[in-house]
């Protein structure tokens, strides 16, 4: 092979055959949702919009792993077949539920955005196309505001709210839900970045008969661990409406950081409805943990979250001053060797050159002897 | 004995004579250089924001391009100094060659983790604040250690030359000051020569071992994390080879377009590029062992994350890389320069090219997809490296180019003493000192 061309096409032949060889198999197929719920639109009692979420006030409830979302859900068969919704988040900024918008699933979705600003909350009333991620507020684009009975509160470590809106309306940016049956729906919440993250979606059973599920709720409490590097014991109780431990159920427990979710793991509740889980953050703070139940066994979900705070402790070096010195006097010495040697070659040339200047003025040369 | 010497008009001619292509060319890398230079203040006056890093991918093109460039400054240790104390005979004409490329590229490598902090005034906290258990300060130690021994080691050789220049040509007054100052006192005498030769030596003992020490570190900035992908005790001597590997390489370029250039086909032979093709060969299959052993290890082992990442590299969005360097940088030239057919001048710089971009890709990979993989579960890092990065990125591929042709118009690119001490290295070859005193 004499010229380069032959050489290039030579080495484009083998990358296109070893390109074809078989290559590895998947390692990591993704995960998908597969949470499934139902309504009912029951002749029960109209849910109460005060910001306290009370049992048997709602009737189906779902826990979305990724946002760590709680939602309760209620609908009333009246003309706009008002859907009530209880929602808890650890959230601080705004929280959206994004609801079907047509009988025929197109992607468009009614958005109920809620947020609390001082002790009052607020809501914004949007729509999101199916083509893109793009929110618009009804009132911007001709609609009108539908949410009824919003109410919020900062409860503890989380955001309540509870509010209605129609599946049924007349405004062509809500729900225009005619029909029973599937429905999709979705969380999204804002971070710390800026940006927004998003569940996947899932989707709810209208018009089904009432299952008779029961709520539950849950407390997390932190019986030691106050300081980093020490662990912290996270307790939590799950208790049906009665006050009875619910057992052997999985609770999974999380930390919220400025990032997302750090999970823990997932842990099962004893005959006494408790679960501990061990955490040792390393750095001093304030952490938001949370436990929750994603509903199972004619249970209804729920979930809890509580501020950790940990002190600061003192930094302890991993090497003592008295242990660095040893190993300090080592890199100084290679260092130093290594320099020296250095100052040792300029010198031998250097003295070379002064050798050859010395003795060119000390001692006669050849022609000068010669003269 | 700068008299005695005389210069190979070949080798003197490309610092008599330019031409414009040369301009041409300087200024192609000029303006790259320029735009790479306007890239950098507009991440001075606005901040890292400019760029694709981010809080999960904080080491992007930047380090990339400081490992690689540390690594094919291994090209003259390697070569110059242990075919030095070898006493290896072909090594001669391209000693030079090494040696600068060593210079040029630590110079270009060190200015990158500056460019990457975002506030150059904050280097000072090194020598304020560091502390010796910090990786960080190793890395700065030998780097700057490593760059004066090279400097020290690229200008020693280069006294008898600058005497015979100084003595012989009119170069103009800034290359004359220059001979000038490096041949002071230069008379070439013998007490003289063997003043140089010891140092030379001894130069070419201790350098050897800084230039390892050099790269370890660099390894061990990743290494000493705790991080997937990084936290592995290969990583050193994986550095090391792979830094020889890239040197080589770039060595092999450079031999091939001063050769055909300067027309040193007289010097330059098919010898020096057969020589240093089966030294790339031998670390072409180093490099493919610790890689293959490497993820082997990690993907045994089935750690969630360690597979996360695996996965990432293999079918995820690194794989068009990790297969393209594996298979493009590491396998095809293993094939060009086995098989006898290939291993030309042409097949030995097409595999030594293929090496280098493998190789920058290789240090790509090894930066990006590890700080992008998720330690806990979060989401994934996202790094898309921006047009200032990418400008400053070419720049430093210009200047090096752009100072390593200047670097030969200063200096001539061979070194002329050794080559001739080569030539009449029989006649020249002293008497035992027993004999003498006889």
């Amino acid at each position: 092979m004499r010229s380069p061309r032959a050489a290039i096409a030579f080495a484009a032949l083998i990358f296109l055959v070893v390109l074809v060889l078989p290559g590895p198999t998947d390692l990591a197929p993704g995960a998908q949702a597969t949470h499934e719920g139902d309504i009912m639109c029951p002749s029960t009692p109209v849910p109460v919009h005060d910001g306290f979420l009370q049992p048997g006030e709602y009737r189906e409830s779902f826990f979305d792993p990724k946002t760590k979302v709680l939602l309760y859900f209620n609908c009333v068969q009246d003309a706009n077949r008002t859907f009530h919704v209880g929602l808890a988040t650890p959230w601080d900024k705004w929280t959206d539920l994004r609801f079907q918008a047509t009988d025929v699933w197109n992607g468009d979705f009614n958005v109920v955005r809620v947020s609390l600003k001082g002790e009052s909350a607020e809501a914004l009333d949007g729509f999101m196309w199916g083509a893109g991620p793009n929110f618009a507020e009804d009132l911007s684009v001709g609609g009108s505001h539908d949410i009824a009975g919003l109410a919020g509160r900062l409860s503890s470590d989380f955001y309540v709210y509870e509010f209605a809106f129609p599946l049924l309306s007349s405004d062509a940016y809500d729900s225009q839900l005619t029909i029973n049956g599937s429905f999709y729906f979705q969380l999204a919440y804002a971070t710390e970045m800026a940006t927004f993250l998003e569940s996947d979606a899932h989707f709810i059973q209208i018009g089904q008969v009432p299952s008779g599920a029961r709520w539950t709720s849950m407390d997390l409490s932190l019986p030691r661990g106050n300081a980093a590097r020490e662990t912290a014991e996270i307790l939590v109780g799950l208790r049906d409406d009665r006050f009875r431990p619910v057992a052997f159920m999985p609770i999974s427990v999380f930390v919220r950081t400025t990032f997302g979710f750090l999970d823990l793991g997932t842990v099962l509740t004893n005959e006494d409805g408790l679960a501990s889980v061990p955490y040792a953050p390393r750095d001093e703070g304030a952490y938001i943990v949370g436990a929750a139940f994603e509903g199972e066994r004619g249970y209804l979900a729920s979930a809890s979250w509580l501020s950790l705070v940990l002190s600061p402790v003192p930094a302890t070096p991993t090497l003592l001053p008295r242990d660095l010195l040893v190993i300090q006097t080592l890199i100084v010495l290679v260092i130093g060797g290594v320099w020296s040697t250095y100052a040792y070659s300029l010198f031998v040339v250097w003295q070379g050159l002064r050798a050859s200047r010395d003795a060119s003025s000390e001692r006669p040369g050849p022609k000068d002897e010669a003269a | 004995m700068a008299a005695d010497l005389h210069a190979d008009p070949i080798l003197v001619r490309p610092l008599q004579q330019t031409t414009w292509r040369f301009y041409a060319v300087c200024g192609v890398l000029a303006t790259i250089v320029a735009v790479g230079v306007l890239g950098y203040v507009t991440q001075l006056v606005n901040g890292l924001a400019v760029t694709g890093l981010n809080d999960k991918v904080s080491w992007g093109l930047y380090i990339s391009n400081f490992v690689f460039f540390i690594g094919i400054s291994h090209a003259g240790t390697l070569i110059s100094a242990i075919l030095r104390v070898s006493k290896t005979e072909w090594r001669r004409p391209i000693t030079r060659m090494a040696e600068s490329i060593t210079v040029i590229a630590i110079v270009i490598a060190a200015g990158f983790p500056i460019i990457d902090m975002g506030r150059p005034d904050r280097l000072i906290h090194v020598f304020l604040y560091g502390r010796i258990q910090s990786a960080i300060l190793w890395d700065f130690v030998s780097i700057f250690t490593y760059l004066t021994g090279s400097i020290i080691y690229l200008s020693l050789p280069m006294i008898p030359d600058a005497a015979i220049l100084r003595a012989k040509y009119r170069l103009g007054r800034l290359r004359g000051f220059l001979y000038s100052f490096l041949a002071r006192r230069w008379t070439g005498n013998r007490s003289q020569k063997m003043s140089l030769e010891k140092a030379i030596g001894m130069m070419a003992v201790i350098i050897i071992p800084v230039a390892v020490s050099v790269h370890t570190v660099v390894s061990w900035i990743f290494g000493m994390t705790l991080r997937v992908g990084w936290h592995t005790a290969i990583y050193g001597p994986y550095f090391v080879v792979g830094a020889i590997f890239s040197g080589i390489a770039t060595l092999l370029v450079a031999m091939a377009v001063f050769r055909k250039v300067y027309h040193l086909e007289k010097y330059i032979t098919l010898k020096h590029f057969r020589n240093l093709g089966m030294l790339l060969l031998v670390l072409d299959i180093a490099i493919i062992y610790f890689s293959l052993s490497d993820y082997l290890t990690a993907a045994y082992g089935s750690e969630t994350q360690e597979i996360q990442w695996l996965a990432a590299l293999s079918t995820g969005p690194y794989a068009l890389l990790f297969w393209g360097t594996f298979i493009g940088g590491f396998v095809v030239p293993a094939f060009l320069l086995g098989m006898k057919w290939t291993r030309t001048i042409s097949g030995i710089v097409v595999a030594a090219v293929l090496v280098d971009i493998g190789m920058w890709i290789e240090r790509f990979l090894i930066v990006v997809p590890t700080l992008a993989a998720p330690q806990v579960p979060f989401d994934w890092g996202v790094y898309q490296p921006t047009w200032v990065e990418w400008s400053i990125t070419a720049a430093s591929i210009a200047g090096f180019a752009l100072l390593y042709a200047i670097f030969s118009k200063v200096f001539p690119i061979v070194s002329m003493w050794e080559v001739q001490e080569a030539a009449e290295a029989p006649s020249e070859v002293p008497a035992p000192a027993g004999e003498v005193s006889e």
